[in-house]
């Protein structure tokens, strides 16, 4: 009888609910949003490093999902590939366009998951639709506000799409996968120290100051109408403005945790 | 001779032939079994057919000679897994797939030979065999996750993760012992030795392919390998008391790996050749600015292993066995980790266990039963990879656990039960093996009889049988658990003379249930972007089948 007992034992114990199962960490599903400034409502006046005073009215940026890595990345990474790897901890794999001057947590389109790992980097997809694909006329970010530097004023207005315009040709013809388009798409890698909880949700505030910060507004051209400056959508090509398109995108795209700052809210806040 | 025909769900046929001469040893026997199924849900039909025979030759002095051969081969469709918020969004049916591009091929021939002779209380024992092994599977666990872009290759999308992995082996080996035995106090003590050989050589390759095209774009593993085991081992028996046994031994074994990769060189380097740039090449030929290489690299190595057991068994007292033991042994690893002179290509295994055996005769009843204690150490244990497609080499593991089995049998029922539970966890971090049940239980029951019925004189038998599947909840990653399983499966039958008729009904409650689970980063393309996240995948397990079986048996039963 003894001897059954003991052999009994663990079956008693297993079918109590006494089985292993912690495999580390958790899966956590969530509510992701995005906003403008706290405080910001329908316009923002700030000073740029080039020396102008700036009152935006408009700023929307278009996401088309956002990832956090788990280790930290490295800005200097000579891989080619976007994606291939399965260090992810969070995405959020779905759209949101953002109006920057507003505030208001504005929701992404679908849910979010993630791991409870600690996550040390950021990824903005500033992309509608696959991420490869070069050709793409979606506008990614728009500005429309007024500049002035001592007695000038600068209307302005400007937008960003990634496709054609912005693919880098292969500087070695042997490489011809060195540079794609997704690379120019993705804002990485956004330093910060993030673990997810159950229960909590994300919330991604964009600040737009940074984007137009070195923008020499008295370089550009009237656009259609004649009299609004227009900051063209180009990369390359002549003329005195191109500087100050390229210095939009790469403010756009510059991978910062002050234009991009996330934080997580756990469920009491 | 008989043989069993089968129709049933999912237009399910088989065919059963068995035949033996009665004139012969029991010993020389035939069978072929045929079998095709459209499948359960989508993506899920079979085919294959088997044929085994062995003839037994009598020989002078009591010695036999059998000789024997197998043939295999089959061809399938696989569902594969699919991700649980598809199928709850409703984008893939339960019993759906994500790439219908998955299934496989596999075929195995062997023959062997075997030669044994007994004199007095010594034996003497040779086999030589020859098997043929050639597999074919194309799986797709993570969808469109991970084609990387090279900077050496031309711009892509994500072109799918299909695995097409094929594999070829020829295995030829030998094993012989001999058996010296004498009686010491009325007590039988014995000493057997004897050998083991094989060696195999194989080839294997892995390719992605393109879905949908199902065309290889990308070749990740090229290997040629000659894998030899050569071993030796001596066991010795002593009984110094009647229900007191040891029984203790070592082997030694060496293992040699030489392993020809086709492709060790892969992925981008710097400054390729611009004159004849690498582009879009799987296995490079060009290292470092553009330096010439051969796209091949062959590794070898060897080792040497002594791995000792013994066991001690008590009894039977008051109809109890009991026993202890210990063991190791080893594993060899996957051909694509070996390295030059890699020391040790292989993972170790410690296996420690104890058990209590009764055995009763209640009236007509037998009754047997067993709990056996176990607990077994890997150093490098097998975890599955989605990335990889197979299983791949983890940190150390300890499994603890207990075994128990129950069994009734009677004149005209026959009831058996099994029971494992075991404690799966990783050595350095103590957590749980993900996927690795820590429940299963297996019950079989049936009764059997004539029936008050006769036809022709002849009495019509019956039986009904049920068999219980219970396997409780797997780990998985990220603290998850999955569902239970918990499937009954029916029998029924009706014989008279050399005829029987039976009705199979396979998972009888039409239980929806999951047969794996898994938590891992998978993208089939459900959201607008892609997901990069652990998330739940599953295959789902066969629903309700039907299946009526005629069988004929000419000639008698044995």
């Amino acid at each position: 009888m003894r001897v059954w007992l003991s052999a009994l034992l663990p079956a008693a114990l297993a079918l109590t609910g006494c089985s292993p199962s912690d495999t580390g960490g958790q899966l956590v599903t969530f509510q992701a949003f995005a906003s403008g400034l706290a405080g910001v409502n329908g316009s923002l006046d700030f000073d740029t490093g080039a020396g102008f005073h700036v009152q935006l009215t408009e700023a929307r940026l278009h996401i088309g999902a956002v990832y956090f890595r788990l280790g930290q990345t490295n800005p200097g990474d000579a891989n080619a590939s976007c994606v291939g790897d399965t260090t992810y901890g969070l995405q959020v794999p779905g759209p949101v366009d953002v109006d920057v001057l507003s505030s208001l947590p504005q929701p992404f389109s679908v849910p979010g998951n993630a791991t409870t790992d600690l996550d040390q980097s950021a990824e903005i997809w500033l992309v509608s639709g696959d991420i490869n694909t070069v050709a793409s006329t979606t506008v990614i970010a728009s500005v429309t506000g007024v500049a002035t530097q001592q007695a000038a004023t600068f209307p302005f207005q400007g937008s960003i799409t990634i496709g054609d315009n912005r693919l880098i040709p292969p500087s070695n013809p042997a490489e011809p996968g060195a540079n794609p388009i997704c690379k120019q798409r993705i804002v990485s890698p956004i330093p910060l120290q993030i673990s997810p909880t159950v229960g909590g949700s994300l919330l991604l505030q964009v600040d737009p100051r940074s984007w137009l910060g070195g923008v020499d507004f008295s370089t550009l051209l009237p656009g259609e109408d004649g009299t609004t400056l227009e900051i063209r959508d180009v990369s390359t090509g002549s003329g005195p403005d191109v500087a100050a398109s390229r210095d939009f995108f790469s403010g756009v795209t510059g991978a910062s945790a002050e234009v991009y700052e996330f934080s997580w809210l756990v469920s009491n806040e | 001779m008989t043989a069993k025909a089968t129709y049933g769900s999912w237009n399910t046929q088989r065919l059963v032939v068995l035949w033996g001469p009665p004139s012969e040893s029991s010993q020389t026997f035939g069978a072929a079994e045929a079998y095709q199924t459209d499948g359960y849900g989508v993506n899920r039909s079979s085919k294959r057919t088997s044929a085994m025979g062995q003839y037994e030759i009598p020989l002078s002095s009591g010695a036999t000679l059998r000789i024997g051969g197998q043939a295999y081969a089959t061809h399938y469709q696989s569902a594969g897994v699919i991700r649980e918020d598809d199928w709850k969004a409703g984008r893939v049916g339960f019993f759906g797939t994500e790439d219908p591009l998955q299934g496989g091929d596999a075929s195995r021939f062997s023959l062997y030979v075997n030669y044994d002779k007994a004199v007095d209380a010594s034996g003497f024992s040779q086999g030589l065999y020859l098997i043929r092994r050639d597999m074919r599977t194309r799986e797709d666990f993570t969808g469109f996750l991970l084609d990387t872009q090279d900077a050496l290759d031309t711009l892509h999308d994500q072109r799918g993760d299909l695995i097409d992995q094929n594999f070829g082996a020829w295995t030829l080996g030998g094993r012989g012992a001999g058996r010296w035995s004498t009686k010491l106090g009325g007590l039988e003590q014995s000493v057997d030795v004897g050998y083991q050989a094989r060696v195999d050589l194989t080839n294997a390759t892995q390719y992605r392919d393109t879905v949908p095209g199902d065309i290889p774009y990308k070749l990740e593993t090229d290997l040629d390998s000659t894998l030899t085991d050569v071993g030796l081992f001596i066991d010795a028996s002593a009984r110094p008391l009647k229900w007191l046994t040891f029984r203790g031994g070592v082997r030694v074994d060496t293992f040699s790996f030489d392993v020809l990769n086709n492709c060790a060189a892969q992925g981008d380097f710097d400054n390729p050749s611009k004159s004849q740039p690498p582009t879009n090449q799987s296995c490079h030929d060009q290292m470092l600015n553009g330096a010439h290489r051969e796209p091949i690299q062959r590794s070898s190595t060897g080792a040497m292993k002594v791995m000792p057991r013994v066991t001690m068994t008590a009894g039977p007292v008051q109809h109890f066995n009991f026993s202890l033991s210990y063991g190791a042994g080893v594993r060899s690893i996957d051909p694509s980790y070996i390295s030059q002179d890699l020391d040790t290509p292989f993972a170790s295994v410690r296996a420690y266990e104890g058990g209590v055996m009764y055995a009763h005769a209640l009236g007509a009843v037998e009754l047997s039963a067993r709990s056996i204690f176990f607990e077994t150490k890997v150093d490098r244990d097998l975890v599955f990879s989605q990335t990889a497609g197979r299983n791949v080499l983890a940190n150390g593991t300890t499994r603890v656990g207990w075994a128990g089995a129950l069994r009734l049998a009677a004149p005209f029922f026959d009831e058996s039960a099994n029971l494992t539970l075991v404690n799966p966890t990783f050595d350095d971090t103590h957590l749980a093996i993900p996927y690795v049940p820590s429940l299963v239980f297996r019950d079989d029951a049936a009764i059997f009889h004539e029936l008050p019925l006769t036809l022709g004189a002849k009495p019509l038998k019956g039986s009904l049988a049920l068999g219980w599947t219970y396997v409780g909840r797997r780990a998985l990653p990220y603290n998850e658990v999955s569902d239970i399983i918990s499937v009954i499966d029916a029998n029924a039958a009706l014989g008279w003379r050399g005829l029987e008729l039976s009705l199979a009904v396979t998972n009888l409650f039409d239980v929806r249930y999951r047969l794996g689970e898994y938590n891992y980063a998978s993208d089939f393309h459900s959201e607008p972007e892609p997901t990069l996240v652990a998330a739940r995948a599953f295959t789902a397990g066969a629903p309700r089948g039907v299946f009526l079986s005629l069988s004929g048996n000419l000639g008698g039963a044995s």
